[in-house]
């Protein structure tokens, strides 16, 4: 047992910390489930594409163009870049089954990380940052010790957080698209024959997802301070297991899910000083594990993760 | 109020699941008002048909809607041209409400207020599912969810309605309940139906024409009562 | 030319067999003979992932889907090899069974939880695996074992030619010819199983169209043990690694080798064994010569210092293009090139249709191979 476990301070730090890493996985297990609902697949390039939004923000900043404009550019370039793999690379493959499709996210993977780092260097880079991101950037609450308080990072992140998951909300629950994404995500062929567009909402999962996931690599970034090419290699984990928790196909659940495993892992290493280290993904493989043995379709998923 | 104007004329019609050959050749006809039943074995391609109808298999020959050829079509334009599909097994979106479902049903329309209209105007006709507009439809018993998929159907306002095994897995007093609600809205409104059904009894007693088919061909068509009359049709293609 | 027909099982039949294998194992043993200690080191590195690539076909080939963690299969082997020869003393012989047991149990409880499940399961607990595992090693209880932490695990494997081996080969040489002898058993055993009942059923359904119906062919015991197997061929694979590098490192087992794996099985064939050392040979030589030709186009050399980069988008490419156009990899030609001059049909079919009978196994081709290396048919 930590020696910090009554300190109030103290864990009010882990509560934050936990908090805003658990904002990061629930971005990256949204869009992930924004991908699954529609398609029935698992895009394990997500975090590549996410970190190739985050390097045309950098590249953008660099050009002078305002942080926030940069973001807001880059993921309208993302949504098209994911709707357009939707629709040029995995539809062809769709009807032969689950093997080719992963493959195929898995080539995307190898060649956007490659490009990457050939166009921007292996070495990491000052991240872009659009949250204020100074030592004196925080609300101090108590004086500690440890000092508690919330830094304007943490704090944007879970506006952004909840921002997105209202828009999210909105989007899905209160508009005609929204409406036939649902349709589509429950019952591909009933949409079918009601004459929605089956692959334009596949397009539409995508490209979200790919908006969103540049959103979580700007915010990852910021966190770790540096850019690289491997950015989102571990996130991507954290993000599956957080979907894998919430169910995939719950957008509450990735929500959820990723807060959860957020607070496991930040809050079993930090109580339990028994074990030693970064044990992030060894807890998020363990989460798996877990879920798969107890509930496998996630504590908000409706269907287990199976093609039908 | 059957018209002798044929809405669907069917001719040559082709299908294929990938390479495996479903229809060879098939003809048929639905006139303006009527309801007219597909019988015939399992695997015979009743399905078949109505999924090539809607564009969802590999089509050749000719379909013809008022006129409108739809073979070659995607499922969305067909819709737009006014068929809407009653699938087999119903194919409700279980995790939307009653209403969501109605509402995905008129996703081709772009007038709010008749859409809105509508949804009243089938809460009507099954006031079932005005009870129950804001719970999960996937909650709801398999006579509900046919009725809602029925109603979800005609929200497109079609000219003609394609149902596929509307009894399967119902009890006999509910399909019976649903058959009549059928007739309604084909007398009241003059919805023009193409019915595929097992129970063909009971869709022969309703509907005014009917065909047999047999692997991948018509093999008989005539009018419903004749058929029903005939017992060396009935023995020889609908057993019993 | 009309092939020359030839009956499954008939004595020509197996003379043909005898003939091809021999030839093989001339080549294999002609390597060390001929080349150099750094070429020869590669043909060894060939040896070790075509072994560890074998067991990913069979888990394409068993279960339909694909095994995102091979790396940490092949990873518990190196380790287990390493630390057991150099912080206990082992003979390096005897630590093979250890790591070839800890694979497969290691294999067993991934795959039990998640081949009870159908669908992407086994992709997600297997990529969680793969990624989870790099960092076990670092902790410090692993430290204890004996990992070496982040930094790695040295290891050499210092094994003078023993003095009845009258062969004129270095001592490297004589490493590679226990690797090829190691590997030469493991493709053996793993034809078998694929000429088994069992396997012939399962490539019958081979094309990656049928892949996906594939995995509900097989119950979940029969998918589980084939995992378990798989992540034995990837273990041994990592043992034989071994002989070939002087360090294990986390870093090394992780993902990105893991990609590797999947794009060698998908260019050699997925579910064949002929394939496996296809794709053994593109794993070393298809990055070696990238970086050497990136490193000397000027242009490419001037985007970046790490011209070793080109080779993933070329792996990547090749993955897509092979997904797409190959399904089947490479090794179907290999068969259909053999084909041409002879056809070796079933025994009961033989009277029949001889040439349209679809093209058994030989040995594919008299290219450097880890042993007898046979297209699984």
């Amino acid at each position: 047992m930590s020696p910090h476990i009554g300190n109030v301070s103290y864990l009010l730090s882990l509560l934050t910390t936990g908090l805003t890493s658990g904002a990061l996985y629930a971005f990256v297990a949204l869009a992930i489930v924004l991908v699954y609902k529609t398609t029935t697949h698992i895009n394990l390039a997500q975090g590549e594409m996410a970190a190739l939004g985050a390097f045309i923000v950098l590249a953008l900043t660099r050009y002078g163009v305002n942080v926030w404009l940069a973001l807001v550019i880059s993921m309208a370039l993302s949504f098209g870049l994911g709707a357009g793999i939707e629709r040029g690379l995995i539809r062809p493959l769709e009807r032969r089954g689950i093997f080719p499709v992963v493959l195929a996210t898995l080539a995307l993977f190898l060649v956007i990380n490659a490009v990457m780092a050939i166009i921007w260097g292996t070495q990491p880079v000052p991240a872009p940052a659009p949250l204020p991101n100074g030592l004196d950037a925080k609300i101090d609450i108590l004086a500690g010790p440890p000092p508690f308080f919330l830094t304007y990072r943490a704090l944007g992140t879970y506006v952004i957080l909840l921002a997105v998951l209202a828009g999210l909300w909105l989007l899905l629950e209160r508009t005609k698209l929204g409406l036939g994404y649902r349709a589509v995500a429950a019952n591909r062929e009933a949409a079918q024959v009601l004459g929605i567009p089956v692959g334009r909402m596949q397009m539409l999962g995508w490209g979200i997802a790919a908006a969103l996931g540049t959103v979580a690599a700007v915010l990852v970034a910021e966190t770790v301070n540096t850019l690289d090419f491997n950015v989102m290699g571990s996130i991507l984990i954290f993000g599956l297991a957080a979907a894998t928790l919430g169910g995939f196909d719950s957008v509450p659940g990735a929500a959820v899910g990723g807060l959860v495993l957020g607070m496991i892992v930040t809050f079993v290493p930090g109580l339990f000083t028994v074990i030693e280290g970064d044990l992030g993904l060894i807890i998020a493989l363990a989460v798996v594990l877990v879920v798969l043995l107890v509930r496998p379709q996630g504590f908000f998923g409706t269907k287990p993760l199976e093609r039908v | 109020m059957t018209g002798t104007d044929p809405l669907l004329r069917v001719a040559g019609l082709h299908a294929a699941y990938r390479s495996v050959k479903v229809l060879h050749g098939l003809d048929l006809e639905v006139r303006r008002g009527e309801v007219v039943v597909l019988l015939g074995a399992n695997g015979a391609g009743k399905t078949t048909t109505l999924r090539a109808l809607c564009g969802m298999v590999d089509t050749q020959g000719s379909v013809l809607l008022d006129g409108v050829e739809l073979v070659g079509r995607s499922t969305e334009w067909i819709v737009r041209q006014g068929i809407a599909h009653v699938p087999q097994g119903r194919g409700i979106f279980g995790v939307l409400t009653v209403e969501e479902n109605m509402r995905a049903g008129a996703w081709g329309r772009r007038d709010a207020k008749g859409v809105d209209a509508d949804i009243e105007r089938w809460y009507g006709v099954f006031p079932r599912l005005a009870e129950r507009r804001r719970q999960r439809a996937g909650g709801m018993s398999g006579g509900e969810q046919q009725m809602l998929a029925v109603a979800r159907a005609l929200m497109a306002r079609p000219k003609l309605l394609l149902l596929d095994e509307p009894s399967l897995g119902l009890a006999q007093i509910v399909t019976r309940g649903l058959f009549r609600q059928l007739e309604e809205i084909n007398r009241d409104e003059g919805m023009s139906m193409l019915i595929v059904e097992q129970n063909a009894e009971l869709a022969l007693s309703f509907a005014h024409r009917g065909y047999v088919i047999e692997s991948g061909h018509i093999v008989l068509g005539g009018q419903a009562a004749d058929i029903r009359a005939d017992e060396g049709m009935r023995r020889a293609y609908l057993g019993y | 030319m009309t092939p020359r027909v030839i009956v499954e099982g008939s004595r020509r039949h197996r003379a043909w067999q005898g003939a091809g294998l021999l030839l093989a194992a001339l080549v294999v043993i002609a390597l060390p003979v001929l080349l150099d200690d750094f070429r020869l080191g590669q043909f060894a590195l060939v040896i070790a992932y075509s072994v560890a690539v074998l067991g990913l076909n069979l888990v394409s080939g068993f279960t339909g889907q694909v095994s995102l963690g091979h790396g940490a299969f092949f990873g518990i082997g190196a380790y287990t090899t390493a630390i057991l020869f150099t912080d206990h003393g082992w003979p390096y012989l005897a630590t093979l069974p250890v790591a070839a047991l800890l694979g497969l149990v290691l294999g067993f409880l991934v795959g039990m939880p998640a081949l009870r499940l159908h669908g992407l399961y086994l992709a997600v607990v297997t990529l969680a695996v793969g990624v989870a595992f790099p960092v076990l090693l670092t902790q410090p209880i692993a430290n204890k074992l004996g990992t070496g932490g982040v930094a790695g695990k040295t290891v050499f494997v210092n094994w003078t030619k023993p003095a009845w081996f009258t062969l004129d080969v270095s001592n490297l040489g004589w490493k590679y010819l226990v690797m090829a002898a190691v590997a030469a058993l493991l493709f053996w055993l793993a034809t078998g199983v694929l000429r088994s009942r069992v396997g012939r059923s399962l490539t019958a359904l081979r094309d990656n169209e049928t892949a996906a119906a594939v995995s509900g062919v097989w119950p979940a015991e029969v998918k589980t043990v084939a995992f378990a197997v798989s992540a034995m061929y990837g273990a041994l694979g990592g043992s034989l690694y071994v002989l070939t590098t002087p360090v294990v490192s986390p870093a090394g087992i992780g993902f990105a080798i893991t990609l590797l794996f999947i794009t060698a099985m998908v260019l050699g064939g997925a579910t064949t064994v002929a394939g496996a050392w296809i794709g053994g040979l593109a794993m070393v030589f298809l990055p070696y010569y990238t970086s050497q030709w990136a490193g000397q186009v000027g242009f490419l050399a001037s985007v970046t210092d790490q011209p070793g980069l080109f080779s993933n988008v070329i792996y990547g490419v090749i993955l897509i293009v092979f997904i797409y156009f190959l399904p089947q990899g490479l090794a179907p030609f290999f068969t259909k090139a053999r084909s041409r001059f002879v056809a070796i049909v079933p025994a009961a079919a033989a009277p029949a249709l001889p040439a349209a009978a679809e093209a058994p196994a030989v040995p594919a081709s008299p290219a450097p191979s880890p042993g007898p290396v046979q297209s699984g048919r």
